[in-house]
């Protein structure tokens, strides 16, 4: 609470003031006061005088958010170059001398100070009561390069970027309908962070709409930076392990979901574009399984499914079978397994924790540092973990193993916030395992399947179409049918106009007496 | 707030149901892998295990391997003696550190002399504790079960898994089918039994193992064991031919091997003037491997004679092992047991009480019907 006085009573001292709810007033020079005043100490913000004929005016940008280069050409020249004094007028002024696109006027003071932070750049002029708003965005971002979190042999290269326009584009590259909406809303007070909702009319349901607008319209933060601050303010189940929201770095992945009515929401400042509703088999699929062939990604997305079973309870049974249900493993295995455990001097329990406590020390070690490092750590852990551990007789050869299958298990799943609440899980169950053994296990599994199967996205079962059992989407779940047998969209969000493409398409050589037959 | 106080309270209830004080480390345990039971003194049990050891096993960290130069193999035997097995049992617990666990037992031998003696109370003890598997192998030992468990076959890590291999080889009957027919009405127990050998004359009293015979129980003593020539009727009877090689004489001093593919038994039951009488009809086709007297196969009238050949010797094979079970009242095959089966109210009313006299008198016909097929293949193509 005190915290929230705090926020407030900031923002009367920037935005509220008395002075910013001014309207701009005909003095020049009081408006520069005001203004200078506000961006006192702001040093990347330039008034730039000018005199346009023999009047006083003022151009206000920042710098390194604006394309000089346009501003010189078609804002400055112009204005300094234009003699006829009585004609500046503010129509006269955007109609004849400014030469740029995207042009407005503003006659409140704040609304100045808002749109030379959006990186617009503001035109005063003594005697108007009017702003010129002109659109001279550049500077220097990242470009449109190929998404790293997300890489596929086969599809497009490119992913979004830091600026919401582009990203925008990219995905209106791919919907050129004029049923894909692109709603726009500003959070954060410090950061007036510019959101972008993106639907398309007549697939998304409207009241999901709605209630997207309605959580978002909630947030009162002062600052958001990433698609995340998003994402938690507006999931369902703020306590679950488990993502409620998708998030990507590639534009065919949000068009392929906006067509089946889902609704994206990006975030300017961020590459990583959240789409909503999504279900818990979602984060096992990769955009690639629908470009290339079905056969294989059939195979994939049940390895996918069963290696995230693996990656989720290897530990916690190999811990129970081996301290609690020794007949359970083959003679010939278990003797190995004894024979290599002869000089290890910790319980299976604690030798198991070793283990997957220092295999993600040294993942999140990998991660962090530098690349070049990044490899030492790598050589590292698989000279000293891998092999010195074993031969010193810390840890056993199997659990070595057991640890590594797990790792690569969790490595297969494509979507990484999962892909770090399965690895998450595994510490439970391995301690239920070492506690009540394979009992326990099933437990906590249980436990786990009965939370996946409660938890909602935005009004949708996670767990659909699983449970509840949905025949017609299954053809998308766990398999991915061929698209010429994809004639519907997944029946739980697109209620009306379900049909995705016409019927038989199934490529097939025509038959005797059709158009196009060999005679 | 409420449901998570129930879910706490039923993690709660978890504890007291099991929890890691039952905890076992894999070294705190004695991995027995074969069990023998031998007739001790004065009416007692001597109980053998053997446990190999891990710590000579070779893991990566300890100790290395080794150890079976030193004449003693990579594993332990204790023997212990008791009135009844669990006695047994405890008297090898008390000088063992780490806790005897049966689960992995692969074969339970039982020595000669207590066979004679009688096995059903020694299953019974043996089956009845929770850690027993029924498929777990039975043996009958020529000799002490100890000895068979002392062999140290080269190519096993330890005569129990050699001798559990040799056996699902061979007859494969687990302790479950034994248990079984120990109590089918009409139908006798056959074992398979082991021997020492060994290749060496010096190694001959019991470096390898060898199990090619059977041992035949009359209720659950044991009766007799096989000759050769009988153990080959008992595994046509059993249809357990298949994959293994079979030789017959086609002239004198040459003989001709087939590997048999398929060996099927039916008996069919004739009942004159209210007696029982069967024809058992056994189906064996089979692939040449070994032709001695190079003969021509090809030629119709060769191949019915070797034919001949070999139909004759597996039906002396079969009623070889007939008549010495019938004679001793043995129903070696279950002729009973059809019986009981197909026409209950008979055997119960009127076969049931005398049909071990009835045995001995029981007729039966064999008829063997083989062909030998893929004669081609014999490698050699000199012919004459």
């Amino acid at each position: 609470m005190k915290k929230l006085k705090k926020l407030k009573s900031s923002k009367e001292k920037s935005l509220s003031s008395d002075e910013t709810h001014k309207e701009i007033q005909a003095d020049l020079k009081d408006n520069i006061e005001i203004l200078k005043e506000l961006f006192q100490d702001c040093t990347d913000v330039v008034f730039r005088p000018l005199i346009a004929g023999n009047v006083h005016a003022y151009l206000l940008f920042v710098d390194g958010f604006v394309d000089t280069k346009a501003i010189e050409l078609h804002g400055l020249k112009q204005l300094i170059e234009e003699n006829e004094v009585n004609r500046i007028t503010a129509d006269f002024l955007t109609e004849r001398v400014i030469s740029i696109s995207s042009v407005s006027e503003t006659i409140k003071l704040d609304d100045v100070v808002k749109n030379v932070l959006k990186a617009n750049t503001v035109l005063l002029v003594d005697g108007l009561t009017k702003a010129i708003i002109f659109d001279a965005k550049g500077g220097e971002r990242r470009g449109v390069s190929e998404p790293t979190t997300e890489s596929a042999v086969r599809g497009p290269r490119e992913g979004f970027t830091e600026i919401l326009r582009v990203n925008t584009a990219l995905v209106r590259h791919k919907i050129r309908s004029n049923r894909l909406k692109i709603l726009s809303k500003d959070v954060g007070e410090e950061t007036q962070t510019n959101l972008a909702i993106l639907y398309v009319e007549g697939l998304a349901p409207p009241e999901l709409v709605e209630e997207v607008l309605s959580r978002v319209e909630r947030i009162k933060i002062d600052g958001i930076l990433e698609s995340g601050y998003i994402e938690e303010f507006i999931e369902d189940s703020a306590w679950s392990m488990f993502p409620q929201i998708q998030n990507t770095e590639r534009p065919d992945t949000v068009a392929a979901n906006l067509l089946e009515g889902r609704i994206a929401i990006i975030v300017d400042g961020t590459p990583f574009v959240l789409i909503l509703p999504a279900t818990f088999w979602q984060f096992f699929q990769s955009s690639e399984d629908y470009y290339d062939r079905f056969h294989i990604f059939i195979f994939l997305r049940l390895l996918r499914i069963s290696f995230v079973f693996i990656a989720i309870t290897l530990p916690g049974i190999y811990v129970a079978v081996t301290t609690y249900h020794q007949e359970m493993i083959p003679t010939s295995l278990l003797l190995s397994i004894a024979a290599s455990r002869e000089a290890i001097p910790f319980p299976m329990f604690v030798e198991a924790l070793i283990m997957e406590l220092a295999f993600e020390a040294l993942r999140e070690a990998g991660i962090r540092l530098p690349q070049i490092v990044g490899q030492a750590v790598g050589i590292l852990g698989a000279l000293v973990i891998g092999q010195a551990a074993v031969e010193a007789g810390i840890v056993s050869a199997p659990t070595v193993i057991m640890i590594a299958l797990t790792g690569i298990a969790s490595f297969t799943i494509p979507r990484y916030n999962m892909s770090i609440s399965v690895r998450m899980l595994r510490f439970p169950l391995m301690i239920l395992g070492g506690m009540f053994g394979l009992f326990g296990v099933v437990l906590g599994f249980l436990i786990i399947l009965t939370h996946l199967c409660k938890l909602r996205s935005f009004g949708i079962p996670y767990f659909w179409p699983i449970a509840p059992m949905s025949f017609k989407a299954l053809k998308d779940t766990l398999i991915r049918v061929p698209w010429w047998a994809m004639n519907e969209r997944p029946n739980q969000l697109v209620k009306e106009d379900v049909i995705r493409q016409a019927d038989h398409l199934m490529p097939s050589p025509p038959k005797a007496g059709e158009e196009g037959s060999p005679s | 707030m409420k449901k998570a106080r129930i879910l706490l309270l039923i993690l709660f209830l978890l504890i007291p149901l099991t929890g890691c004080w039952d905890r076992t480390e894999i070294n705190d345990l004695a991995f027995v892998v074969g069990t023998g039971v031998d007739k001790g003194p004065k009416q007692q049990y001597r109980f053998s295990v053997q446990v190999p050891l891990p710590s000579s096993l070779g893991g990566t960290g300890s100790s290395g391997g080794g150890g079976g130069t030193s004449g003693e193999g990579p594993f332990l035997i204790a023997t212990g003696t008791g009135r009844n097995i669990r006695e047994g049992v405890e008297d090898i617990q008390a000088r063992l550190s780490r806790k005897l666990y049966f689960a992995h037992r692969r074969v339970l031998v039982i020595g000669e002399d207590q066979a004679k003696e009688g096995i059903r109370e020694i299953l019974n003890a043996v089956f009845t504790q929770p850690q027993s598997r029924l498929s777990t192998f039975l043996i009958v030992s020529k000799g002490e079960a100890v000895k068979m468990l002392k062999a140290q076959p080269r190519m096993e890590l330890s005569s129990a898994e050699a001798m559990r291999e040799m056996a699902k080889a061979g007859a494969n009957l687990t302790v479950m089918d034994v248990l079984q027919n120990l109590d089918r009405q009409g139908k006798s127990l056959i074992i398979p039994m082991v021997e020492p050998t060994g290749t060496l004359k010096k190694e001959r009293d019991g470096k390898e193992v060898l199990m090619g015979r059977f041992a035949v129980f009359k209720a659950d003593k044991l009766s007799f064991f096989t000759s050769k020539r009988e153990s080959h009727g008992i595994l046509w009877l059993l249809e357990r031919m298949k994959k293994k090689s079979y030789s017959f004489s086609v002239s004198k001093n040459k003989e001709m091997t087939v590997h048999i593919n398929e060996n099927s038994v039916h008996p069919n039951l004739k009942i004159v003037n209210g007696n029982p009488e069967f024809a058992v009809s056994v189906r064996v086709t089979g692939h040449l491997v070994e032709n001695e007297a190079n003969l021509r196969i090809e030629d119709p009238a060769t191949y019915n004679k070797i034919i001949e050949n070999m139909e004759e010797k597996i039906k002396n094979d079969i009623h070889s092992i007939l008549k010495r079970a019938h004679t001793q009242g043995i129903d070696i095959y279950g002729f009973g047991w059809f019986l009981f089966k197909r026409h209950h109210q008979k055997w119960e009313h009127e076969w049931k009480q005398n049909w071990k006299s009835m045995l001995p008198h029981l007729k039966v016909t064999v008829k063997v019907d083989a062909d030998i097929q893929r004669t081609t293949n014999t490698g050699n193509v000199e012919r004459n």
